[in-house]
């Protein structure tokens, strides 16, 4: 009597697990609150089109606003001496990689900092000229209200790093033409950066998008 | 009726509960990996596993008494139980679940219940294990231990967004000589302890 129970319960229990395991980690593919993100953006993409910048060339805009269908958003500080670094000259490579789209208006680059007591225009555009001295199609920008409210939505987490600095999650982050995060890249995957917003730039020519 | 000794465990289990779930305490012991993985889960499993304890030592006839024995005619052989425990501890042994916890308050209630229940599941289940399982959860143990511990060793990456690079090489390495010492521990007396004699005619 009490086998049969053992079994019966056992195997509820056992199956019950793999439930909740195939749950959290979205069907044994995500183990990492990271690779949970990227497959968030693909699988559910959020809309940022509402969150709003000061931009270190001046001015004040939503990314709905910012011209360009396809948006490759950064996260940095220009005070950082790896990633950052990193993520700038990846964003001089894409502007080599993508100089038709973003001479013809139709992608932009956008850096956003987190650490916005000490990255003033001054501190971002700086930032820019140590990697492009081409400034068209690449803004900067500061997060206008709560910090917060920017990095929740692209999933983007900060934390001090015991020297002064942040460590975070660098990546590119590719919004679409709807203004909604629909791809996260490596920061190493340049060519793959390229070829989403290749994809996404042929799909709204199809849709008849003229952002 | 609950004997005194049983009351005594339960109350040092439901206080150091709480002194663990102080948002001081969860603050603290939350803020390096290490502590995390290491100091504040394994905590929360004893505090479960001395719940089950006590129950076990529940009088006969007892109502507690009474609820055990239902609950264990689930558990022939401490089967149930043991499975339900490893997923559970698999799971929040998992980067993505420690950075949940860290992140949201709701995953981390459910993670201060839940590692707590599966403490008190290895207790009721343990005793009822055969010799044999007791070995292959032993080793299955260390072996979790040497996995984990050596894949945050081995990774470039940082698998928790809520940690440092640092402070992940440190909990693989802890979990790595975790695992040693476990391993040395379960071993020592069956294979260098005093040798059961035979009993002389």
């Amino acid at each position: 009597m009490s086998a049969k129970r053992t079994v019966a319960a056992a195997a509820l229990v056992f199956a019950a697990g793999l439930a909740v395991a195939h749950t959290a980690t979205d069907g044994f593919t995500a183990y990492t609150l990271e690779s949970a993100r990227r497959l968030q953006a693909l699988r559910a993409p959020a809309p940022v089109g509402n969150l709003a910048l000061d931009l270190a060339d001046g001015g004040r805009a939503r990314l709905a606003e910012l011209p360009g269908q396809v948006l490759l958003v950064d996260f940095v500080y220009t005070n950082c001496a790896t990633y950052c670094v990193a993520l700038g000259s990846v964003y001089a490579q894409l502007k080599q990689r993508l100089e038709t789209e973003i001479a013809a208006g139709s992608v932009r680059l956008v850096s956003v900092t987190f650490d916005p007591a000490r990255d003033g225009s001054n501190e971002l555009r700086a930032y820019r000229a140590r990697h492009s001295t081409d400034v068209a199609g690449w803004d900067l920008g500061r997060p206008t209200g709560e910090l917060q409210s920017w990095l929740s939505p692209f999933g983007v987490v900060v934390i001090p790093d015991e020297l002064g600095g942040y460590a975070h999650n660098a990546a590119v982050h590719v919004v679409g033409p709807d203004r909604k995060l629909v791809a996260i890249h490596d920061l190493q995957d340049v060519v793959g950066v390229e070829e989403t917003t290749r994809r996404l730039l042929g799909q709204a020519m199809r849709n008849g998008d003229t952002r | 009726m609950a004997t005194r000794a049983e009351t005594r465990w339960l109350l040092w289990a439901g206080g150091a509960w709480f002194v663990l779930a102080t948002p001081q305490s969860r603050a603290w012991l939350e803020s390096s990996m290490a502590l995390h993985m290491l100091v504040q889960l394994p905590l929360l499993a004893l505090i479960g596993y001395c719940v089950g304890r006590a129950w076990l030592r529940a009088q006969t006839g007892s109502a507690s008494a009474q609820v055990l024995g239902r609950v264990q005619s689930f558990n022939a052989g401490g089967a149930t139980g043991l499975i339900a425990a490893s997923f559970v501890m698999l799971l929040w042994m998992l980067p993505r679940c420690l950075d949940l916890a860290r992140f949201d308050a709701v995953a981390d209630v459910v993670k201060f219940i839940s590692v707590p229940a599966a403490g008190l599941a290895i207790a009721l289940s343990w005793p009822k294990l055969p010799v044999i399982a007791r070995a292959v959860v032993h080793l299955e143990v260390i072996a979790t231990l040497f996995r984990f511990g050596w894949g945050y060793l081995a990774t470039d990456q940082r698998l928790c967004l809520a940690y440092l690079a640092d402070d992940q090489q440190h909990t693989g390495e802890l979990l790595i000589w975790l695992g040693l010492i476990y391993a040395v521990a379960v071993v020592w007396r069956p294979m260098f302890g005093t040798i059961p004699r035979t009993r002389s005619a």
